[in-house]
């Protein structure tokens, strides 16, 4: 009896390991396989497919580097272009959307650096207090305000973007992708071609830079 | 316990709960008892969530119409482009000869033909030549004015020898005794390097040859503008300019001195023309080189 208890119980166990790695593999397995697939066959609607399925991440992605509406639909069109002219050389190492990620990243790092470069943000930046500068020094918050609080203004996203805008390229993406985007370290990692580690400890020094700034303006 | 300088570093693991157990104890054992790292910490948490509560934004409408006319409008220049190419190799008979092995073979034709190029002012020369041949002893030098047509070469009466190589490798057609019709490679000489309306006086005694002339110079009212000796090469070239109504006396008196024996043909009915320096004057370069005794 005790036998056979012990059999069922090694048989429970085995089944669970056996579900577990099904349940990687699953993971693993990337769910836009057979649309490229015909993507790169020529299949226009399955890079539609594509496309409606990542479009609004890839815009977000896009609108965080650039920060204007207009930039970021130019960006997000350049880099579904990019990726339906270069989608025959995607060999399917990765899932298709890290492969995404980081033609987006990538151009939107380069876009970002073309803009600063030119001023971009500088004079948005002024535009923006020009416009509502007054009010905003005006609600400038109370110093013994708790942070908390501080969320649920509207200054408090102003002046997360100033911050974001302000950040080196590096700290910017891994921000981006991470804070705003929500994608896990596992996914950071082999977008940015970065160790998890490096991965984690560029995104806390990025936060820190941010909170100083947050707490220079809101304090 | 943690020093504060220390327990930033660990606000990301403690704040995502990815630390372990004793690391997470000790930071928040030290935020408890201090407050300027708690509030830090509270500054951590705030700065997270801000960025997590930005607002969401979405792509227009028409994004995907957009998309695709651009891309359309991308495959179409490239297509262009892409057929192009195609077009220009299925022109060229050997294709598909790779295009850096037909760009190379074309540059190296070009500089061939620039290095080749001769000026257009050379190859007159010819047509204005006079070439005196002579044939005397003593000097004299026998006039044997354009008694052989030459169409398209400098004015080069004597053949290539060894005495006349040049210094420049200048491609000059030249017709040779007998070969009237043909083009053949020819050094050049100083002669074609000044170019056309030349003199070319071939004696056995050049330097008599060249006393004469300088001698005739003043009867006829010319003036010697430049002289240069190639004893290497063993000639001489002479510039003169005299009065265009004196072309024939030049070499009607180079006869009467003595210095020329007159051909069978007349200098004057075979003269080319000169280079003309105004209304009344006219340049000549006359070349002496030394025929074989």
């Amino acid at each position: 009896m005790t036998l056979d208890l012990e059999t069922i119980l090694n048989l429970i166990c085995l089944t669970l390991a056996s579900v577990s790695l099904v349940g990687s593999s699953t993971d693993n397995r990337d769910d836009d396989e057979e649309l490229v697939k015909r993507c790169a066959g020529g299949d226009r609607e399955a890079f539609n497919d594509l496309v409606v399925k990542y479009q609004k991440k890839v815009f977000s992605v896009a609108y965080r580097f650039v920060g204007d509406p207009e930039e970021a639909n130019d960006l997000a069109q350049e880099i579904f272009t990019a990726a339906y002219q270069n989608l025959k050389s995607f060999r399917g190492d990765s899932k298709f959307s890290t492969w995404l990620f980081q033609i987006a990243t990538n151009r939107g790092k380069n876009r970002f650096k073309y803009l600063k470069r030119r001023g971009f943000f500088t004079n948005k930046g002024s535009s923006e207090t020009d416009d509502e500068g007054d009010q905003s020094h005006r609600a400038l918050p109370d110093q013994t305000a708790n942070p908390e609080e501080l969320l649920s203004g509207n200054q408090i996203r102003k002046a997360v973007i100033e911050a974001i805008n302000e950040l080196e390229p590096d700290h910017r993406e891994i921000v981006i992708l991470r804070d705003i985007e929500g994608l896990s370290y596992d996914e950071i990692a082999r977008i940015l071609d970065l160790p998890e580690g490096t991965t984690k400890s560029r995104l806390h020094r990025a936060r820190m830079v941010v909170k100083e700034k947050l707490k220079k303006v809101l304090s | 316990m943690m020093d504060c300088e220390r327990i930033a570093d660990y606000f990301r693991a403690v704040y995502e709960g990815d630390s372990d157990a004793q690391t997470g104890k000790m930071v928040k054992d030290h935020l408890k008892s201090c407050a300027a790292c708690r509030e830090e910490f509270k500054w951590y948490g705030v700065t997270i969530q801000a960025l997590a509560n930005l607002e969401q934004v979405a792509p227009p409408n028409d994004f995907l119409k957009q998309l695709n006319a651009r891309i359309d409008k991308n495959s179409s220049i490239f297509q262009s482009i892409i057929s192009q190419i195609k077009n220009l190799m299925n022109a060229i008979p050997t294709a598909p000869v790779p295009v850096g092995a037909v760009s190379l073979a074309f540059v190296t034709f070009c500089a061939f033909l620039v290095y080749n190029y001769t000026p257009p002012e050379l190859s007159q020369g010819g047509k204005s030549g006079l070439s005196l041949n002579s044939n005397a002893q003593n000097g004299a030098i026998a006039v044997d004015s354009a008694s052989r047509p030459v169409d398209s070469g400098m004015v080069a009466s004597a053949p290539f020898s060894p005495q006349t190589a040049p210094f420049s490798h200048a491609y000059v057609p030249y017709d040779g005794p007998g070969r009237s019709s043909s083009v053949a490679w020819r050094f050049p000489t100083v002669a074609d390097e000044i170019g056309a309306d030349n003199l070319t006086v071939e004696s056995p005694q050049m330097d008599l040859a060249l006393k004469s002339l300088k001698e005739i110079l003043p009867d006829i009212q010319g003036k010697l503008i430049d002289e240069k000796f190639r004893n290497a090469f063993g000639e001489a070239l002479v510039g003169v300019i005299i009065p265009s109504s004196r072309y024939g006396d030049l070499t009607s008196a180079l006869v009467n001195y003595g210095a020329i024996e007159v051909g069978a043909k007349s200098l004057e009915s075979d003269s080319p023309a000169p280079t003309k320096v105004d209304s009344r004057n006219v340049r000549l370069y006359i070349r002496f080189t030394q025929a074989p005794k």
